[in-house]
């Protein structure tokens, strides 16, 4: 593999999480984890979806601080299955947050949050366990991190998500696009000219 | 009257300007994008909760012909001499053939970014922005055969196999159905990886960048492509006279898919039609 993958334990309030080498490898992933406990705080968040989306801006921002952090080791115990992920993966920020009580909202699904440079990816799962995103809608993968992982892949090196128009591209509402009205006026007909 | 649906690479020229014409037209007017929308709105997949109309169910085939049948009414309202194309990807397997050509959907993307760089669709023109995506970017982007990790379209063999199934599907009437013309078509194969794309599928993998997202429609490609698989289910229709759109009638509250699947007779939205009622076209088009 061309990536290294550098896993650390480590509690909430430590800042430095990521073991960085004077330069970054290019293409490296580097990746924290934190335990459920201490992310949970992180996931919490009263405000709403604004609110929401602020505190995770803000996470992401301060994983990119991190980066250029000096190396510092951090101390605790190695991650629970379902604990924070973040990683730089081809220098994009990947952050994956548990959600079990459902605290997230809609925008959360099976129970996770993802986001990729701080903008939200909506994730959708499979019958058979696995996990697929907008940004790659015609393949599924085995984990949360491998479906934002291969989003990133798909973004390439500049797109971000989320639509020029605003949104990430499910709307909310569940309202039915009006193309039936707007494009053909006969509904009630199968096959017709 | 009946009209016909061609193969793409057969289009003469004056066809070829004014099938890309009215796509563009159709465009402006702000119709097409109606359409990139709902098939981004309709794409849910099997593990959420809700009904599933368009994908990892027994109605994509359905789902599609209307779709494509909307498209095409769009298109005849532009210019009556224009009728849906298809790209038969058993046959025209370059990237330099059609319909990648300049005269009608352009090449690949380029290197650095994937963006459509030829054709009447390469962002420059100014006719072809992207409004409705997955990301910010606001052209149209191809990987043909996506040099990074190639991969190959499916082949004629590939369809014989879905063909051969004398079963339209079968339960559990998802992404998962092993068995059934329908998900050999739709292409969910098992294991991971190359291995599990199949014809449908693979086909929005290997043409790449817009076509393997949510937001497929906005690559014109995704019509012809669409309008192949049309054809190979009237293919299957042919082979098998006595078989219909299964299920017949709808899963029973005890069985997961109850309230989740149409069945023939049943209402696929976001239209006033069931599948019984998409099963025939040969009153409105015919392939040659
Ligand atoms: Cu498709």
């Amino acid at each position: 593999m061309w990536w290294r993958i550098l896993m650390l334990p480590c509690k909430s309030n430590m800042r430095p999480r990521m073991r960085i080498s004077d330069r970054v490898p290019e293409k490296a992933v580097t990746a924290s984890v934190d335990t459920a406990a201490g992310c949970s705080s992180l996931a919490v968040d009263s405000t709403g979806f604004a609110g929401r989306r602020h505190m995770l801006r803000g996470l992401s921002a301060s994983v990119a601080g991190m980066a250029l952090a000096p190396f510092l080791v951090a101390s605790g115990t190695a991650g629970p299955e379902r604990a924070c992920f973040r990683e730089t993966y081809r220098g994009r920020r990947i952050v994956v947050v548990p959600d079990d009580a459902g605290l997230l909202g809609d925008d959360a699904s099976g129970g996770w949050h993802v986001t990729v440079d701080g903008r939200p990816l909506h994730l959708m799962r499979r019958v058979d366990g696995s996990w697929m995103t907008m940004v790659d809608h015609y393949q599924s993968y085995p984990t949360p991190l491998a479906a934002a992982r291969a989003a990133v892949d798909e973004l390439g090196p500049t797109a971000q998500l989320g639509a020029a128009n605003g949104t990430d591209g499910h709307t909310d509402d569940g309202g039915t696009p009006n193309v039936g009205q707007g494009v053909e006026g006969d509904h009630r007909n199968g096959v017709h000219a | 009257m009946v009209y016909t649906r061609r193969d793409v690479g057969t289009l003469t020229p004056a066809e070829r300007r004014r099938f890309v014409a009215a796509l563009i037209e159709v465009k402006r007017r702000g119709e097409y994008d109606e359409f990139v929308r709902m098939h981004i709105e309709y794409f849910l997949p099997d593990g959420e909760n809700g009904p599933r109309t368009a994908h990892m169910a027994p109605s994509f085939l359905p789902w599609h012909r209307r779709f494509v049948l909307d498209m095409e009414r769009a298109l005849r309202r532009v210019d009556e001499s224009v009728t849906m194309p298809y790209w038969d990807w058993t046959r025209d397997r370059a990237s330099t053939a059609a319909p990648w050509t300049e005269d009608l959907l352009g090449g690949t993307g380029r290197r650095s970014d994937r963006q459509v760089m030829t054709g009447p669709f390469a962002y420059r023109h100014g006719r072809w922005t992207i409004k409705e995506g997955i990301t910010d970017v606001e052209y149209l982007m191809r990987e043909l055969g996506r040099p990074r990790d190639p991969i190959a379209l499916p082949t004629a063999l590939d369809v014989e196999n879905a063909l051969a199934d004398p079963v339209y599907d079968t339960a559990p009437w998802n992404s998962t159905s092993a068995k059934g013309f329908r998900n050999k078509l739709e292409g969910w194969g098992r294991g991971r990886g190359a291995v599990s794309w199949r014809n449908h599928n693979r086909v929005h993998r290997w043409v790449g960048g817009h076509m393997v997202s949510g937001a497929s429609v906005n690559d014109p490609v995704f019509w012809l492509h669409h309008a192949f698989v049309d054809l190979v289910w009237s293919r299957w229709q042919r082979r098998h006279r006595n078989a219909r759109y299964l299920p017949a009638k709808p899963p029973g509250p005890k069985d997961a898919q109850h309230g989740r699947i149409v069945a023939r007779h049943e209402r696929m939205p976001p239209w006033d039609v069931t599948p019984d009622e998409l099963e025939d076209h040969s009153a409105v088009y015919r392939y040659v």
